[in-house]
């Protein structure tokens, strides 16, 4: 049988070129969202939103001016209680109306699914909420720099933190409630240690070197981000309905 | 072609469908059964909202669950219980889906109005959808899953709340839009897919009946469905479909597996025989 004798060169070529066409480079975050964007932009991708979101600046308002110490004395403690609120309780509130809608399964079979929605606008509140934290820190006045970049590290570090822990435990417990359970480890992670400890938690959080907590919440920010990355690109999951039929 | 390959669904102990083996290749597939037979579940596993415990769907060779978006490309969805944003007009609604479906807006812009006149919304396709009847909410339903050209039309009980002249102009529609793709409909109400389905899929104690044309499908029970306006004179076990009254008296559509009973006459089986028959135990 006559076979063709390739030269090397030719099958090197050869190859990279079956590659090139049978695999396609897996989209970045970056890739995703601006994608995202680009086809549903601002007005779809945060349709039925204001209202979460003007709930939870209301209950993160709430929080820091309601707070039963007084936050002379308590600065650090009333900052890492409330970095999460706003965002905890926005992405539980957007959810819960999305769950609700009887769009819901419709909008499961688009290309951009309720999950996809759901990760980009995940991603803007936690930028909403840096910018909350920054002017929570901002109102309470420090009186020099140093404080304030420990109470806004701090702040970042607990925000990041709940934004990390929420978005994993969601992506991988499967129940139909678990849009909740942010709300729960805030709860249970958040005020607890005030009640606990007091004074003691504020010494702590007071004492903590600033490049400890801005490594932390560094990491969380990474760690949060790749959460989101695995939360769009993993396959989609049943949708957590009634089956009726 | 869609392939499901012996999928059963379990929820927990609950077996919802058991070994389902069917091919879609292009045309109309009425699925037929009452409700509770696992018709919706099936859908949903074709929509990808649900998931077999064993077996696979395969499109084009591909397993859907792992095509993912590749294959919502290719879908059109109507849920049974189709929402809707009551402030929006139809046009509104449509470009929102276009844009989760990722079609871009200058495809969306032609698309969207050209779909509503199909559909006869043309003339109120800037009315807030509130004020819609029931039959012109499902006509927006059907042109939102048009938009993005389905190679794959899935409808879940289309016809549910319609009134006989909506549930007719529905027919008509699918009808028209069924070439050069599959079109799955799922129903309980025979006269919806008697007329426009190629296939009719049966599902019966959580398996599949039957997967064949309307008219082998009421071959079946040829020669055994009668007519008579004295049902007390038959003296053979027979099962009773219908009745309807003419000048008073009441004639009796029956099934009788032991041959022609005297004052009865020999009629042609339709689909909705077969339904009653094949479900007597379950339609009530």
């Amino acid at each position: 049988m006559n076979m063709i004798e390739l030269s090397r060169e030719e099958k090197e070529r050869s190859i990279e070129l079956i590659l090139s066409h049978g695999l396609t480079k897996p989209k970045s975050l970056w890739r995703h969202f601006t994608d995202m964007y680009r086809a549903l932009g601002f007005r779809h991708l945060f349709l039925n939103t204001a209202q979460p979101i003007i709930i939870s600046v209301a209950l993160m308002i709430g929080f820091i001016a309601l707070f039963p110490l007084p936050y002379d004395q308590y600065k650090y403690t009333v900052l890492f209680a409330s970095a999460p609120v706003f965002f905890i309780f926005v992405v539980l509130l957007s959810e819960t109306v999305e769950r609700m809608s009887k769009l819901y399964e419709l909008k499961m079979t688009c290309k951009y699914t309720v999950r996809h929605v759901a990760a980009f606008r995940v991603l803007c509140f936690s930028l909403m909420g840096t910018v909350l934290c920054t002017l929570a820190n901002l109102f309470i006045r420090f009186s020099d720099m140093n404080s304030f970049f420990r109470a806004l590290s701090l702040s970042l570090c607990a925000l990041f933190l709940f934004s990390f822990l929420g978005i994993s435990v969601m992506r991988y417990f499967h129940s139909r409630w678990m849009h909740w359970a942010p709300v729960w480890l805030w709860m249970a992670v958040g005020p607890l240690p005030i009640w606990l400890f007091k004074k003691q938690w504020e010494s702590f959080l007071a004492q903590v070197p600033v490049a400890i907590t801005a490594l932390i919440a560094a990491v969380a920010l990474a760690l949060f981000l790749r959460e989101l990355q695995k939360l769009i690109t993993i396959p989609q999951r049943e949708v957590a309905s009634y089956v009726g039929g | 072609m869609l392939a499901v390959n012996h999928v059963t669904k379990k929820y927990g102990t609950f077996t919802a469908l058991e070994d389902i083996t069917i091919e879609f290749t292009g045309g109309v597939y009425g699925l037929l059964s009452p409700n509770g037979s696992g018709k919706t579940t099936l859908i949903k596993m074709l929509a990808t909202l649900l998931f077999p415990t064993s077996g696979e769907i395969l499109w084009e060779g591909m397993e859907i669950a792992k095509l993912g978006e590749r294959y919502r490309e290719v879908i059109g969805y109507l849920p049974q219980d189709f929402g809707y944003y009551k402030h929006q007009s139809p046009r509104q609604f449509l470009h929102y889906l276009a844009a989760l479906k990722g079609i871009d807006r200058s495809t969306a812009s032609r698309k969207v109005p050209e779909l509503l006149q199909l559909v006869s919304l043309g003339d109120v396709m800037d009315t807030k959808m509130r004020k819609f009847s029931g039959g012109m909410i499902q006509r927006v339903g059907i042109a939102q899953a048009m938009l993005n050209d389905p190679k794959i039309l899935i409808l879940d009980e289309p016809t549910a709340g319609l009134d006989p002249k909506e549930r007719v102009r529905f027919r008509n529609l699918i009808s028209e839009l069924s070439k050069d793709r599959i079109v799955i409909l799922s129903t309980h109400i025979v006269s919806d897919i008697e007329t426009i389905a190629n296939r009719v899929i049966m599902l019966k104690d959580r398996k599949l009946f039957c997967n064949d044309s309307p008219a082998n499908i009421c071959h079946t029970l040829s020669g055994k469905v009668y007519e008579t306006w004295e049902i007390e004179s038959v003296a053979q076990p027979h099962f009773p479909l219908t009745q309807r009254q003419e000048d008073g008296r009441t004639l009796v559509r029956f099934v009788c597996e032991t041959g022609c009973p005297e004052a009865a006459r020999p009629v042609t089986p339709n689909l909705e025989d077969v339904f009653l028959y094949v479900y007597r135990d379950q339609v009530m």
